[in-house]
């Protein structure tokens, strides 16, 4: 395979690699959340490796420009693929689902509302954000500790407002 | 450079086609709208590019990396876009106890603005709106095209080793 080839396939075996890695870890380790950084990880450092072994072809500033293109692109796939993952994990509709289909003769809707319902997911959610420091809980109130999630909260409210007109934005709609 | 540059300058023009259509022309069903946005736009540019004679001289692998880099950005997008479309609730709280600043939030405030039960009962109403369950009172039942999706999701949970799905949100 010559090295332009090479270059062209790097992101691909990135992700073959995120998907390969990941599964391995999720089977043998039965740890979600590391078979996904770990994948992610791998991923990167095989498409890394392939323009690496690529680099014998342009000089720079095209050199850098073929890195910025491959990373790019390998980061755009393992994200959808996280995307996937994550739909699969924590996804309403498919737990939904897959709680009606492990109750062979149907499931009742108030059975289904208690175990899914807004303050238990609430609760939840406070006590994951709670336990990644991003929230303190004194004195029966919940305050900000770490401004990263935050950070992304503007970054998406930025990319709203870029993205749709203001009649469809979520807090209008509310 | 000329791949990036293809594939990226590419991407923003879609971005922006759609942001400018989205000001003038909000469609209903917004994620096939921008789907079908996005693959227009490539073959629409090429042409146009071509008729102009402004179209970059790329060989086969150069044309095929900068379409990847278009694809998995356009693939990106299209998956950040629900979130965009929809405000994350993670999110929101965040952005709910950060406006609160250094006072906090209370659980009954918290409660009283996300505990609210409207979520599960929207995917449930759109669940019986595409016929995958059917109501028998309070009983919900699967349907068979819905058996079919739960029965694959139920297949990529254990494939991709991500079985705790369920038995987590008990």
């Amino acid at each position: 395979m010559n090295s332009q080839w090479l270059l062209t396939v790097a992101p691909l075996a990135g992700l073959a690699a995120d998907v390969a890695v990941q599964l391995a870890i999720a089977h043998i380790v039965r740890l979600v959340g590391v078979s996904i950084v770990t994948g992610t990880l791998s991923g990167l450092a095989v498409t890394a490796a392939c323009v690496g072994l690529s680099s014998a072809g342009p000089a720079p500033p095209d050199a850098i420009a073929a890195w910025i293109a491959a990373v790019a692109t390998y980061v755009a796939l393992a994200f959808g693929y996280w995307a996937f993952l994550n739909v699969n994990i924590s996804g309403l509709r498919v737990r939904t689902l897959r709680e009606v289909l492990h109750s062979p003769g149907g499931i009742s809707r108030t059975e289904l509302m208690e175990r899914y319902s807004s303050k238990e997911y609430l609760s939840r959610r406070l006590e994951r954000l709670q336990r990644g420091n991003q929230l303190s809980y004194r004195g029966g109130r919940w305050r900000l500790e770490k401004k990263t999630l935050l950070v992304v909260a503007r970054l998406m409210e930025a990319a709203r407002a870029l993205a749709l007109p203001a009649r469809a934005h979520p807090s209008r709609r509310a | 450079m000329t791949v990036l540059l293809a594939g990226a300058g590419l991407f923003a023009c879609s971005f922006v086609l759609q942001a400018l259509l989205w000001r003038v022309w909000l469609p209903r069903r917004q994620m096939p709208a921008l789907f079908l946005l996005y693959v227009i736009v490539p073959p629409a540019a090429v042409t146009l590019g071509a008729l102009t004679g402004h179209l970059p001289t790329l060989s086969a692998a150069e044309a095929v990396r900068a379409a990847l880099l278009y694809l998995s950005l356009m693939l990106a997008y299209v998956t950040l876009y629900s979130a965009i479309e929809m405000q994350s609730p993670t999110l929101a709280i965040i952005s709910h106890v950060a406006k609160a600043g250094s006072a906090g939030c209370s659980d009954d405030e918290l409660a009283a603005r996300f505990g609210i039960d409207t979520e599960l009962a929207q995917r449930l109403t759109l669940m019986d709106q595409a016929g995958w369950i059917r109501c028998a009172g309070d009983t919900l039942q699967l349907t068979g095209k819905g058996r079919f999706y739960a029965q694959m999701f139920e297949n990529i949970a254990r494939v991709f080793g991500i079985t705790r799905g369920v038995s987590a949100a008990g």
